[in-house]
């Protein structure tokens, strides 16, 4: 009688945990922080179409905030190339395929569309603002250093922040479907 | 040693521009330190202080470019550990107190740091032990000779650990993650300092490839790398020059816009000076202050006298008190001013009862004002500047007082703010600098 009544003590605690775990998935708080829903980005490419965060939904993403200005910057985008070209039609565990939003910090239209074509970031989603530091969004990120950058999954939750050279290789690696 | 002659009574209209913080620019300044490769800092403000950083990093070596007014690009590429050992060092490092956050830097990259003692205000003696006790956990053995006048380090590797800090030292803090990033392993600092300049500091460092958790709370783990990367980062707005410039308006009844504030990282301090019956408006990422014939301090609910005191981050910073004291004497009603971090720094307020302010100076640590509530104008008067903070308190008296006040030593005031006397005469204060 003890065995049994233990046994439905665990049945009903598994139960209640998986219950929990999927409300909380449901309710994840927006922030900045890993295990956070990253907030909605909403900008513009450089010809003018609105590109939100949330359209990339069910894909892995990669945020990248960056400028043509950004030497640091620059120099990371022959990693992020590769990764995006080698990635980009995998399945991952959390998200079938892979993809990058770069946002730019730059002000000027040119600057920006050159350094996108002369790094070949052949990716589609380029938006900014076009305010440099005072762009709205980086501010409302926090941004004050770049390269800054944020991979998500599937439902928008921040898995890593700040990924440079290899690193972004290797998590995603990690997240690979077998 | 300067001066300046205040013409006092009028009121300023315009917009001001705070400059970057200095609190942020000695601990930026000095990671760049940790990589070969190319720093680039936007908003490096142009103070003293500062600049005798920068002198300090280009002597060990750093190549430096000023690409801009404000933005300068750093290479620490080949550094000169020998310029360590020179008296020249012992001489330029020892009057500058933000040249003690080479330490964990250097010692993270090259094994080894030797650092004058250093100086700074005389506000209080401010003990370096949290720094070396940090770095001695991290696995550094430390040095001191009577008589020797430096401060010697060594370390072959900096190894992770756990670490409760005697106090959340800002300085400390830097400076031990700044070790950290390099170490081997895990390093955990507890009661650490989390204001946003240290947030900051993470962040940059984070981006050029630190791994560091727990930003912005006072536990942080630090999970050392092999090396570091190049990046750029702008500094935030000074938060004690944001504060100041709310003061000055209210204390001379002038209308002002502070432009770009950064607002979401001045944690209290806005309200504290609404708590003066100062009105704020936020505009954007502006705050804009109305012409205003008077302020009336709040009581707390019970009614009883309002206390203003000093906490580390989040609390109010102590570096405000002095501007929040100067602003109380022309408020309505009274409030006890309590300085509870540094000793020494009212001591001013004897200037200000000179001037005709209602001051109880009731012990170092606290003062009660009663304020004029505008009926009655501060006097001009002389007055040699103490230390950058109550420099510009007693610039705000003056600008806000009849006749016409001289503040000598104002090289204190220099040393925190940029050109402060033209930006005030552009929005139309009278400021007259005579360089003796």
């Amino acid at each position: 009688m003890k065995k049994l009544n233990l046994g439905i003590l665990i049945t009903l605690m598994f139960f209640s945990f998986s219950v929990l775990a999927g409300e909380q998935n449901k309710n994840v708080k927006e922030g900045l922080s890993i295990g956070n829903k990253i907030p909605e980005i909403s900008a513009k490419s450089p010809d003018g179409k609105l590109i939100n965060l949330s359209d990339l939904k069910g894909k892995l993403v990669l945020v990248d905030f960056w400028a043509s200005w950004c030497g640091p910057c620059r120099d990371e985008n022959p990693w992020v190339v590769s990764v995006y070209n080698k990635y980009k039609d995998q399945e991952f565990k959390n998200g079938n395929g892979f993809t990058v939003l770069s946002f730019s910090l730059d002000k000027k239209i040119n600057s920006w569309k050159n350094a996108i074509m002369k790094d070949d970031l052949i990716w589609e989603n380029h938006v900014s603002e076009l305010k440099g530091w005072y762009s709205p969004t980086a501010q409302r990120f926090g941004i004050n250093s770049i390269p800054s950058n944020f991979l998500i999954d599937e439902n928008g939750i921040i898995l890593a922040k700040d990924l440079r050279g290899e690193k972004l290789e290797l998590i995603l690696q990690h997240y690979l479907k077998n | 040693m300067s001066t300046f002659e205040i013409t006092g009574g009028t009121t300023l209209k315009g917009e001001l521009h705070p400059q970057g913080a200095k609190n942020e620019a000695l601990q930026v300044l000095c990671a760049t330190l940790l990589t070969s490769e190319k720093v680039r800092i936007h908003n490096i403000p142009n103070i003293l202080d500062v600049n005798r950083l920068i002198e300090l990093l280009a002597s060990l070596g750093v190549s430096v470019t000023q690409e801009a007014k404000n933005t300068y690009c750093f290479e620490a590429k080949n550094i000169n550990l020998e310029y360590l050992n020179s008296d020249e060092f012992a001489k330029k490092g020892s009057s500058l107190r933000g040249s003690i956050m080479i330490i964990g830097p250097l010692l993270a990259r090259f094994g080894k740091a030797y650092i004058p003692k250093p100086g700074g205000d005389k506000i209080g003696r401010r003990r370096l032990d949290t720094h070396f006790i940090g770095f001695q956990k991290l696995g550094a053995d430390f040095k001191y000779k009577q008589g020797d006048k430096f401060y010697r380090l060594e370390a072959p590797k900096l190894k992770g650990t756990y670490m409760l800090l005697d106090e959340a030292s800002v300085t400390g803090t830097a400076n031990i993650i700044m070790a950290a990033v390099l170490a081997e392993g895990t390093t955990t600092i507890y009661n650490a300092a989390c204001e946003p300049y240290i947030q900051q500091l993470c962040k940059m460092l984070n981006s050029m490839g630190a791994k560091i958790t727990g930003i912005g709370s006072n536990l942080l783990y630090v999970e050392g790398v092999k090396s570091l990367s190049g990046c750029e980062h702008r500094i935030l707005p000074d938060m004690i020059e944001i504060g100041s410039f709310i003061g000055l308006a209210a204390m001379t009844k002038s209308e002002i816009t502070i432009k770009n504030v950064a607002y979401k990282e001045l944690g209290v301090i806005p309200d504290t000076f609404k708590k003066l019956g100062i009105k704020l408006e936020i505009i954007g990422d502006d705050i804009h202050i109305p012409k205003q014939e008077n302020y009336t301090i709040e009581n707390f609910m019970d009614g009883s006298i309002l206390t203003i005191a000093d906490a580390p981050w989040p609390g109010l910073t102590p570096d405000l008190l002095s501007i929040i004291l100067v602003v109380a004497t022309q408020a309505k009603g009274s409030v006890l001013i309590h300085q509870k971090m540094f000793e020494s720094r009212l001591f001013f307020t004897d200037k200000l009862i000179d001037m005709g302010a209602q001051i109880i100076l009731c012990d170092p640590h606290r003062a009660t004002v009663i304020g004029l509530n505008q009926e009655n104008r501060l006097r001009a008067t002389k007055m040699v500047s103490p230390d950058i903070r109550a420099g510009v308190s007693l610039l705000i008296a003056a600008l806000s007082a009849d006749g016409i006040s001289t503040i000598q030593n104002i090289d204190q005031i220099d040393r925190g703010y940029e050109n402060i006397d033209l930006r005030l005469n552009a929005i139309g204060a009278k400021i007259r600098r005579i360089d003796n």
